[in-house]
This record gives C-alpha cells, sequence and structure tokens, in this order.
C-alpha cells in the first residue's frame, strides 16, 4: 500500500518480516477494509448483485492466476475450466449435506488436483506452447462435466442433460446465508484470507522459487530449485483459487451451476485481467478484475446515459459496438502508456508521493 | 502525454461511476409507488400515476448469437413504440429497457439488476438459458415476471411450482412432441421401422428433449439416432457424411443455435439430404440462418413456430406504417416480419395484455405479482381484446394458473424460397407424456430449492 | 471404403482452411514473437467489408479491392498506432494488444451489421456440391482449398526470394542483430501487419462462402490455434502439414467414433493431438527449438 518510509526503523526481526512494514501502510489497508466492511449498509441491490459480489469473487480467480502466471510463469488458458470443476464439485458436496466451508475448501481441493494433472504438461512444455495445452481443460473438462455430473447428481434441473444444478441455500454454523448482505461478507471474508495467504506465499521459499522459474528456468534448475515440482505447485495452488471462486460464484453470484457460464471467454478475460491489472502482483490482481469485469458495464451505462442526454435514440446494439471499441481502444492505450499494468501506475503514484512534497 | 491520457481516462471512469449511481437515484420506491404518488417529472398532459412500467430485456445483438437476437430484439423495441403510441398501458407507458449483453450470463445479471433498480420493473426477458437459470430464483424473491417463450427452463410450464416464469409459448417438450405427431401423420399414421434423427449441439439446450424420444421411440416403433454436434459447430461434415452414407435417417430434427445452423444447411446441400425431410425446434433453422446459406437451396426446410411468421398482420402493418415508414423502426425494414422479429413483438404485446388485464382488476399501479396474476387470465379471447393484435400471432394460447405454458400449439412452417410460411394449423401431440416431464422435472425443482417455497 | 474416402477428403478441404488461418497466425508470429488473437475477428471484418459491397451492387472484383483497401489501411494504422509504440515491450502485452484490437473490430463489425444486415459472401462463386465419383464436396471448398494452397505459395516464394522476405527470415532469426544490421522493423512490421490483413482477406472470403457472414469466423481463430503449436509456430510449412493433419484426423475420428460414444470428439480431439505432440517435441513438429542458455 502507500510508503511513507521515511522515520520507520525496523529494530526487531518481527517488525521487518511484517506483511506491511509501514505504519503508513497498516492504516491504508485498515482504512481499505473499514470501506469493505461500510459499503454494504450504503449498498443496493444493484450494488451488491452486479458489482460487489461479482467483483469479489472474480477477483479470487484473478488471484490464483496470478500466482500461476504472474508469479511461476505458467501461463494457463484453461482457468475458467478449474472453476467450473470447483464450483460443481461444492455444488454436489452440499447436495450430500456437507457443511458450506468443507464444500468450498473441498471444491477447491478437487479443482486442485485437476489443475495438477493438467500441469503435469508444463514438466517438459513451456511459454505460449503450455498455454496451448492448458487450453485442452478448456475443452475437456466442460465435456466430463456434462456428462459426470448427471451421474452424480440425481436431480438436475430435469433438462436432459442435467448438469444444469441449482445449490441447495448454504448455511454457516447453522446460520442460512441467504440476503445479500450476508452473501457479500462471507465472500469478502473468504477474499481476504486468500488475499493474506497469496501475500505471505509469494514471500516465502515457495514465492521466490516461482519467481526464479519465472524468470529463468534453467537458472533456477542450475541452482538447485526443483522446478518440477514448484511448477505443479503453482498449478495446484491456482487452481485451488480457482475452484473456491467457482464455489462462491455458484452460491452467490449465479446462484446456479451452469456449465455454460464457464467458457474459454472466462479464461481469456481473467487472463487479460492480469495482464493489464500487472502479472505478479496482488493489487494488480484486484485492479484487473474491475478493469475487465466491471469497466464494460460502466461503459455501457454511460453510453447509454450520455446517448439519452444527447437525445439520441440509440439502439443498444450500437452501444455495445460503442462499448466495445472504447474498451478494445482503452486496453491498447493503456498497455501503451504502462505495458506493465494498472499495478506499474500504481506504483509509480506511489513512488511520487512517497517523498512528497519534498522530492528532490 | 502519459499523464494526459492517464488523467482523461481517469476522467471519463468518473463520469461513468457518476452516470451509474445517477441512473440509480431517481427510482421511487415501492412504498411511494403503492401510494400513488405521482413522478416528480413534469408533463402537459394530465399526470400518468405510474411514471412507466420497466419490462427489463437482456437483449444481445452482439456476441456469439447477435445475428439472431438482433430480430427479436428489434420486434421487442418496436412492439413497445407502439405500444406507448397507442397510449400505452392504461396512460402510463410501458418502457422496454433494452440493455446489451451479448449473451453473457454476468451482462444478463446485471441487466436484470438494473432494471429492477428503476422500482419499477413488473417483467424481464432474459432470451437466454443461463440467464434464466440465473434470475429464476431471484424472480421469485422479487415477485417479477420472468417470460422466457420457448427456452429457458422448460418445467416453468408448472406454474404451480413456478409462479413467477410464464413461458406463454410450448416447451421444447411439446415442440418436439408435436413434429413427432406431424411426422406420423405425413408417415400415413404409423412410424414403425421408421429412423428418426436427432441433430443436436451437444450441450444442455440440445440434450433436452432426449427423454422425450426415449419414451416416444419404442411406443412408436421409431429408430431414434442421435447426432451430437460439439459447441460450436462450424465443422460437421463427419456427423453428415455418417447420416448420408450409414444411417441414411427418414427424417431430421434439428437442435441447432446460432451459427452452426447455416453451417449445417450446407452439410445437408452437400451430401444430398432432402430439404423437406428438415424439421427444426423454435431456433434452427430460422430465416436468418437460411439467408445465410442460400435461400433457393433450402426450399422446403421446415421448423416449428409459436408465432406465426410474415407481416400479412394488422399488428405488423402498423409497426411498418407508423414507425418504418417515418424513419424510427429499431432495425432493418427487411427483417421486419421474420420470425424472430414477430417473437419480439409477441413478448412485448403478451406482457402488455397481462398487464391490461391486471389493470381492469386492480387499476394502477401494477407490479410482478399482479401482472402475473393478469397472464393467467390470457385466453384467446382475452388476448384478441387486450393483446394490441398480437392475438392474430399466436391464436391459441390460454394461460391458467396451472399452466404457464398455454397448452402448447405449434406451427409447423416451411421456407418457401423468400420466407417462412404456415403448411399447417396449430397441432399439438403428445401431451400426458409432455405433462408426465413437466411435472416430474418441476417436482425436482421444488425439492431442490425448498428454500424458495417457504413463506 | 466410400465412407472413409469421404471422411478423408472432406477433412482434408478443411484442414487446407484451417491451414489459411494459421497462416496469419505465423505471419505475425515470425516477424514478432506475437500471437495474434485478433486473427479471427480481421477475417471477420474482411469478409463482411466484402459482402457488404457486394450487398450493395458492387461487381465481384471491386468489392475484393474494397476488401484489400480496407485490411491495408487496417494493417498499416494497426503497426503505426498499436504496435509501433509496443516495439520492445513484453510479449505478453503485445498478445494482450491484439486481444484488445480484437475487441475494437468487434465493435466496428456489431455496429456494421446492426445497420446493414448481410448474410453471405457472394461473389458468384459456384455453391453447388460437387460429385467426384463416390465422394461430395462443397464446390466452395475446392476452391477455397485451391486458393488457399496459392496463398501459401506465394508466401513461401516472398519468404525465400524476395528482399522483403530475407529481412524477415533475419528478423525472426534474431530481432536485435536484424536491427544492427539496418533493417527497419517498423518497415517490416507494417508489411508483417499488411500481410496478414491479406491473408485474413482471404480466410474471411473463403470461410464466409462456407459458413455464412456471421460471428463464427471470428471464434474460428481459435480452430487455428491447435494448428500452429502442432505444426510449429514459426514454421509455415508446418502450419499446412498439421491443418491437413488435424482437419483430416478430427473427421476420420468423428466419422468413427461418434457413433460409438455418443459425440463431441471433434471439438478437443485436436487438443489431444496437440498435447501429445507437445509431450514428444515441445516447439511443434516443424518449430525452431530454443537453445537455452544461463
Amino acid at each position: 500500500m502507500i510508503y511513507r518510509e521515511t522515520g520507520v526503523h525496523h529494530t526487531t526481526y518481527r517488525t521487518d518480516m511484517a506483511l506491511f512494514r509501514v505504519p503508513l501502510a497498516r492504516w491504508s489497508v485498515a482504512g481499505l477494509l473499514v470501506v469493505a466492511v461500510v459499503i454494504p449498509f450504503f449498498a443496493t441491490d444493484y450494488w451488491f448483485s452486479a458489482i460487489l459480489i461479482p467483483f469479489l469473487t472474480f477477483t479470487i480467480a484473478t488471484l490464483g492466476l496470478n500466482l500461476m502466471t504472474g508469479y511461476a510463469g505458467q501461463v494457463s488458458l484453461g482457468h475458467a475450466a478449474f472453476i467450473a470443476v470447483g464450483g460443481y464439485t461444492a455444488t454436489i458436496l452440499l447436495i450430500y449435506d456437507i457443511p458450506f466451508l468443507a464444500a468450498v475448501v473441498l471444491g477447491g481441493l478437487m479443482a486442485a488436483l485437476v489443475g495438477l494433472v493438467f500441469g503435469i504438461p508444463s514438466a517438459r512444455i513451456k511459454g505460449l506452447y503450455l498455454a496451448m495445452a492448458t487450453l485442452a481443460a478448456q475443452f475437456v473438462l466442460p465435456w466430463a462435466i456434462s456428462r459426470v455430473v448427471p451421474l452424480v447428481v440425481p436431480t438436475g434441473l430435469a433438462v436432459a442433460g442435467g448438469d444444469t444444478v441449482y445449490p441447495p441455500r448454504p448455511n454457516l454454523f447453522g446460520l442460512e446465508i441467504d440476503s445479500l448482505f450476508e452473501r457479500y461478507f462471507v465472500s469478502l471474508a473468504i477474499l481476504v484470507v486468500m488475499t493474506v495467504f497469496a501475500m505471505n506465499l509469494v514471500r516465502t521459499r515457495v514465492g521466490r522459487a516461482w519467481v526464479a522459474i519465472r524468470d529463468h528456468d534453467v537458472a533456477a534448475k542450475i541452482l538447485g530449485v526443483n522446478i518440477t515440482h514448484y511448477k505443479l505447485l503453482a498449478f495446484a495452488i491456482g487452481s485451488f483459487y480457482a475452484g473456491v471462486s467457482g464455489a462462491l460464484m455458484v452460491f452467490f453470484y449465479y446462484g446456479v451451476a451452469h456449465v455454460g457460464e464457464f467458457n474459454l471467454d472466462l479464461s481469456l478475460k481473467l487472463l487479460g485481467a492480469i495482464i493489464i491489472g500487472g502479472l505478479g502482483s496482488i493489487i494488480g490482481s484486484f485492479f484487473g478484475t474491475a478493469f475487465i469485469i466491471l469497466l464494460p458495464i460502466f461503459l455501457n451505462i454511460s453510453l447509454t446515459f450520455l446517448g439519452n442526454a444527447a437525445g439520441f435514440q440509440v439502439s443498444s446494439g450500437i452501444i455495445a459496438g460503442i462499448e466495445n471499441i472504447v474498451f478494445g481502444a482503452l486496453v491498447v492505450v493503456l498497455l501503451i502508456v504502462e505495458p506493465l499494468g494498472l499495478a506499474k501506475f500504481w506504483q509509480n503514484v506511489k513512488d511520487y508521493f512517497r517523498l512528497w512534497p519534498f522530492s528532490y | 502525454m502519459r499523464a494526459k491520457v492517464l488523467s482523461l481516462v481517469l476522467l471519463f471512469l468518473l463520469v461513468a461511476v457518476a452516470a451509474c449511481a445517477r441512473g440509480q437515484a431517481p427510482a421511487p420506491t415501492p412504498t411511494q409507488m403503492a401510494a400513488g404518488e405521482p413522478a416528480e417529472e413534469a408533463s402537459p398532459t394530465p399526470k400518468p400515476p405510474v411514471e412507466s412500467y420497466v419490462i427489463g430485456f437482456s437483449a444481445y445483438r452482439t456476441g456469439p448469437f447477435g445475428r439472431t437476437g438482433t430480430p427479436f430484439a428489434n420486434g421487442a423495441v418496436d412492439m413497445e413504440k407502439l405500444v406507448n403510441l397507442k397510449g400505452g398501458v392504461g396512460g402510463v407507458p410501458i418502457d422496454v429497457m433494452d440493455i446489451e449483453t451479448g449473451y453473457e450470463t454476468p451482462r444478463g445479471v446485471e441487466a436484470y439488476e438494473r432494471a429492477k433498480a428503476t422500482g419499477r420493473m413488473v417483467a424481464f426477458i432474459p432470451l437466454s438459458t443461463g440467464t434464466t437459470y440465473a434470475v429464476t430464483p431471484k424472480a421469485f424473491e422479487d415477485k417479477v415476471v420472468v417470460l422466457h417463450t420457448a427456452y429457458g427452463i422448460s418445467a416453468a410450464a408448472d406454474g404451480e411450482t413456478f409462479p413467477y416464469n410464464f413461458l406463454a409459448a410450448p416447451t421444447y417438450w411439446s415442440g418436439d412432441a408435436a413434429i413427432i405427431k406431424w411426422i406420423q401423420e405425413q408417415e400415413g399414421g404409423s412410424l414403425k421401422g421408421k429412423k428418426i434423427g436427432i441433430l443436436y449441439l451437444d450441450i444442455d439446450y440440445g440434450r433436452e428433449t432426449l427423454p422425450l424420444h426415449e419414451v416416444l421411440a419404442p411406443k412408436l416403433g421409431y429408430e431414434l439416432l442421435k447426432y451430437p454436434i460439439p459447441w460450436p459447430g462450424l465443422e460437421q461434415s463427419a456427423v453428415w457424411t455418417n447420416i448420408a452414407e450409414r444411417d441414411k435417417p427418414d427424417w431430421l430434427i434439428w437442435r441447432l443455435w446460432g451459427d452452426s445452423t447455416p453451417t449445417a444447411l450446407r452439410e445437408a446441400a452437400r451430401v444430398g439430404y432432402p430439404m423437406d425431410r428438415i424439421v427444426g425446434t423454435y431456433w434452427s433453422p430460422v430465416a436468418v440462418d437460411v439467408l445465410a446459406f442460400n435461400p433457393e437451396k433450402s426450399v422446403g426446410v421446415k421448423h416449428i413456430e409459436f408465432v406465426t411468421p410474415g407481416t400479412d398482420f394488422p399488428v405488423i402493418q402498423e409497426i411498418l406504417t407508423e414507425l418504418y415508414d417515418k424513419g424510427q423502426g429499431a432495425g432493418a425494414r427487411d427483417q421486419v416480419g421474420m420470425e424472430l422479429y414477430n417473437r419480439g413483438v409477441y413478448n412485448v404485446g403478451i406482457l402488455v395484455a397481462g398487464m391490461q388485464i391486471a389493470l381492469e382488476e386492480f387499476g394502477h399501479p401494477l407490479d410482478g405479482e399482479k401482472l402475473a396474476w393478469g397472464l393467467e387470465r390470457v385466453t384467446p379471447e382475452t388476448l384478441k381484446k387486450y393483446g394490441m393484435g398480437v392475438a392474430d400471432l399466436a391464436p391459441e394460447v390460454t394461460l391458467s394458473d396451472k399452466d404457464h405454458e398455454g397448452r402448447g400449439f405449434v406451427q409447423v412452417v416451411e421456407w418457401d424460397g423468400t420466407q417462412f410460411k404456415p403448411i399447417t394449423d396449430w397441432i399439438s401431440g403428445f401431451r400426458e407424456e409432455v405433462d408426465a416431464l413437466v411435472k416430474q422435472a418441476a417436482q425436482k425443482f421444488k425439492e431442490e430449492n425448498p428454500e424458495l417455497y417457504q413463506e | 471404403m466410400d465412407f472413409f474416402l469421404e471422411l478423408f477428403v472432406n477433412g482434408l478441404l478443411t484442414g487446407v482452411l484451417y491451414a489459411l488461418i494459421a497462416l496469419g497466425l505465423v505471419l505475425i508470429y515470425k516477424a514478432s514473437s506475437v500471437l495474434n488473437l485478433a486473427v479471427g475477428e480481421m477475417a471477420l471484418l474482411a469478409s463482411f467489408v466484402v459482402a457488404l459491397a457486394a450487398n450493395f451492387g458492387a461487381p465481384s472484383w471491386l468489392a475484393i479491392l474494397a476488401g484489400v483497401v480496407v485490411m491495408v489501411a487496417f494493417g498499416y494504422f494497426v503497426e503505426r498506432l498499436a504496435f509501433r509504440p509496443l516495439i520492445g515491450q513484453p510479449v505478453i502485452s503485445l498478445i494482450m494488444a491484439t486481444v484488445g484490437i480484437a475487441l475494437f473490430l468487434r465493435g466496428i463489425y456489431f455496429i456494421l451489421s446492426n445497420k446493414w444486415p448481410v448474410y453471405l459472401v457472394d461473389l458468384g462463386l459456384p455453391v453447388d456440391s460437387l460429385n467426384l465419383g463416390p465422394v461430395s464436396l462443397l464446390s466452395s471448398s475446392v476452391v477455397g482449398g485451391l486458393v488457399a494452397l496459392l496463398l501459401f505459395g506465394l508466401v513461401g516464394y516472398i519468404y525465400a526470394r524476395t528482399r522483403t522476405g530475407l529481412a524477415l527470415r533475419a528478423v525472426s532469426d534474431n530481432q536485435t542483430v536484424a536491427l544492427s544490421l539496418g533493417i527497419s522493423i517498423d518497415h517490416l512490421w507494417a508489411v508483417v501487419w499488411i500481410g496478414a490483413g491479406l491473408v485474413a482477406l482471404v480466410s474471411g472470403i473463403v470461410w464466409g462462402q462456407r459458413i455464412g457472414v456471421q460471428f463464427g469466423i471470428a471464434i474460428l481463430g481459435l480452430k487455428g490455434l491447435p494448428v500452429v503449436f502442432l505444426g510449429g509456430l514459426d514454421s509455415m510449412v508446418g502450419a499446412l502439414l498439421a491443418g491437413i493433419f488435424i482437419g483430416v484426423a478430427e473427421n476420420v475420428v468423428a466419422g468413427y467414433l461418434d457413433p460409438l460414444i455418443g459425440g463431441g470428439t471433434k471439438e478437443f480431439l485436436p487438443f489431444f493431438i496437440m498435447l501429445i505432440a507437445l509431450w514428444v517435441r515441445p516447439y511443434g513438429f516443424f518449430g525452431r527449438e530454443i537453445i537455452e542458455r544461463v
């Protein structure tokens, strides 16, 4: 977060190794959390369902992909498929009366397992070629889900495929998670835990090994890093995040497990989110999700608004076309202005204010 | 340079956020509405009791199915304009909130919430299976009518289980049952030993009618051949080689959608499969699909309809004279009268009929619950009286509190080289088997979602 | 045997058309190491422009000329406005930029097709199906296949025999060295993007004949991906052979296997082939192996 480290001296290892080493950083994070807690008291249904909850759930998936791709350098185009695995597993477990939190975690673990299997090619293949190998997951897994789920769930919405399942309402320690308000807080809590875990993880031996592999895997190997092991770990952890976010999407956002939502488009969007947000940056995942998931909605609303204000009868198709054009152009402009993503831009702002107003 | 661009971007974002906030702000609360408080905006004519009735509409003129979504969306928007030209619903204009979603479910959910945020939404048209699934539980809570004509959740034909979901059109099961019935008649009353192939997209939409055929096939003695096509289905030559060289089915039932359909038409022509032996479900092949292949070569291809295509109806003529002649039409003129266009018209029309019926009973202001009550009283007679002309498009719809499907009558239409023309009267078939499937599916939904039924 | 032959020949033709999409990807990759994810959208725009012009009554040659003008202008401006400022940036940022361009093109297509819905590229080519002995073919595919082969030959010739081709090969060998020898990357990238635009024009017309002018053409861009990865990202011969191989394999296997296991093989079979192939040869069959040093 924000750094004003002048005058901050670390005299113990404990403070030196803290997650946020500067008091101002701690305060700003705390402030952000307070905002996150206060927002729902003012939010309307629209903000919950269309903006806040999707943002929280998608961000978890983006975080996972960023660990996998941004930190460990393993490009994945199959992330949406892992999300689907997590979502479906958690839904099925919930139907069989497994408690909510366990279902979410087990959904994540199942996704991790599947991710591990699809990560095996990473032992030999790398870079763009690996991205293509993971693309296979995107085609094989939905196919498998649409055939396995009807066997496991005897219910299903009796559409013939039977792969559309409404999850029962989750309950946390006997409390039903029902209203949008509760859904928001549960998602928020899980996101915070996952974020803190990710922040810590990238500072450990694992995170350093990942960065070494990403930057130069041959060099990392020579330095004694077991690269196969760490690559697979990256796949497992990245997919775990995907699985958890899948469970939350199904329970709290869509309210239904429908395999059609977890398509290649979503995978590409998530990849776009981490590139725009900033590869290898936790906060970049947040920025990126906001950009990819929310900006099109903002564009659509504001273009409709501007169209009406200007007195034009604009068809929604034209607006959507303009939305696509503006969004596409924004992506290119942003990359030209700051190829390293929004996180780098944020870094620049921070650096500017670091010694402000006495910077040189 | 960088700073400038970035500040421009930021400024734009700010405007966007402000616009969003503003888009929401003026919505009156339901209690205000219930008290009958007039809207704040001044108008020269006597103030309507409610500003407008909002029909949320997740349209897609873009995205993978934009080609097929466009005529539907234009039909709905044109009908909205026509209804408002004629004075709206009891003096209150309707507002079809045409929100572009590109067939993406997250955007569909957003559209639902955006329409809901006006506080005046009485109905929502999802126009996508995924969005229907996602908004159905919400609609239970918000008491908003979800109208999914011949797509979405087929079990919603059971009005007792789905109080707010309306098909107002036959389900996929009714459709395929009617097709089989019709084929049976063509074959002289017996299907014994005939081969009927189903060419379907291998997603839940495509697979939906397989259980029905598994029931009907042994009963009627036809052989069921399945030809799944993986999405998006742009390359189908292997399946068609199988059809032409090996199985040679007597009839083919299509359950495709979007871009896979022109490809299938082309392959059918390649292997020389007779076009007049192809009967599609409601969504394939539609007129835009045939035009994307070859109008002359597709003569004879059929699909079933729940609204009659064509422009020879007063309501369509009115749209042409009142809107298109004055340059106010929403889309291209030559798409008016296509079956997808007329479905858009019908969607808005039947909602208006429901509102008018409810208006007679309750007066202003209306809400989703009252609209549902009104829709349940749609019969051929009331639709004629209140439907602003859409009764001509679908003359056999009879809804009730038990039946949200409307008795499931369809019409077989055939491509004659320039347009789809009806070749049968309104038909249906095998109601017992279809009803059993609906019952079973509704029961399952009820068991899975007990919380929706707690009061 | 007839059954097999029909599957085989149709697969072959489809494969050549896949290879055509792949060619657009290889061209860009060779010059800039960028995977062009806008390849499908470029073909979509091109086919739409041609179809629109033909729809307005332009004769075939004029319609194609309109397509050429639009795609050349597109290639030039994309290079000038988007890629030149990005020279030297991480490859992944460049790939993302192609996604941005893809969205941009989609927007243009959506607006234009809403205004003027067109359905088909009508250039007066034969639409009948062709019967060669026991095998029935789409005549549009046959024409398309021949055009595609011609195009491969042409691009191959340019690479092998012209000065620009020499420069392109130098850049694909080593960008830095090429730069220091006085080769202008700006210029080459413009050439390559214009070239890719023209390839997209051809594949747009060919595929537009086959499946109609519709958004599906953009999705087809994805079909080119397994092809280039199987053949090797920087090999044109690889793209051609891999395209044919995948076309034939998916058709023959789907023909025999689909009735047995209930379908769906066609969609992921190419990826399976690719996975196994990549395991054996991580840089594709004809791709250049990267030798890494620390």
